[in-house]
């Protein structure tokens, strides 16, 4: 996983009928975790525009954590925590 | 799932099986802002997208689950998809 920021809303009306009826966002990675350029992640944590937020990359979590394991999901990105806090020494 | 924008779309008549029935296009990963972030690949469109149209894609694996109908196991040889048309970022 890695933290980023959500940036905004995406909204998409010809899209996949595989993908998920949740909101998409569009995020960037915070510093030192990989290319600063905004990507669309699913929403599950109905998190908004300034948050921080932690973002899965990875398919198969990703489709365990937005419905049905069994059930395609063509998408990698999806946000699965809101972060209040980050400690580092 | 990143941005891109279409730029065009390729022709082949002869190809895998596998493959027939579906448009390939020529995909531009872009950022929200449509500046191009890397070079351009070809993606297979499920959608009906247009050229210059703003749109998201998957790549790995999981471009193959874009396919209709796909089961989780499939055996399609795509590494690029398109799965949506953005209509706005807000």
């Amino acid at each position: 996983m890695i933290l980023a920021k959500v940036v905004s809303r995406v909204v998409s009306t010809a899209k996949l009928d595989t993908l998920p009826h949740r909101q998409l966002l569009s995020v960037k990675p915070l510093e030192n975790f990989g290319e600063q350029t905004q990507i669309i992640a699913i929403d599950t944590v109905q998190a908004g525009p300034g948050d921080t937020v932690l973002v899965m990359q990875e398919g198969t979590g990703a489709r365990q954590c937005v419905g049905e394991p069994n059930t395609p999901l063509p998408s990698q990105t999806v946000i699965v925590g809101i972060v209040d806090e980050i400690q580092t020494a | 799932m990143q941005y891109g924008i279409v730029k065009g779309s390729v022709v082949a008549t002869q190809k895998l099986k596998d493959l027939s029935g579906f448009s390939l296009k020529v995909v531009l990963p872009c950022d929200e802002q449509r500046n191009q972030t890397s070079e351009a690949i070809i993606a297979i469109d499920p959608i009906g997208a247009r050229t210059e149209d703003l749109i998201m894609w998957v790549g790995k694996r999981e471009a193959s689950l874009a396919i209709p109908g796909a089961p989780l196991v499939n055996n399609y040889p795509v590494d690029a998809a398109i799965t949506g048309i953005i209509d706005d970022i807000s």
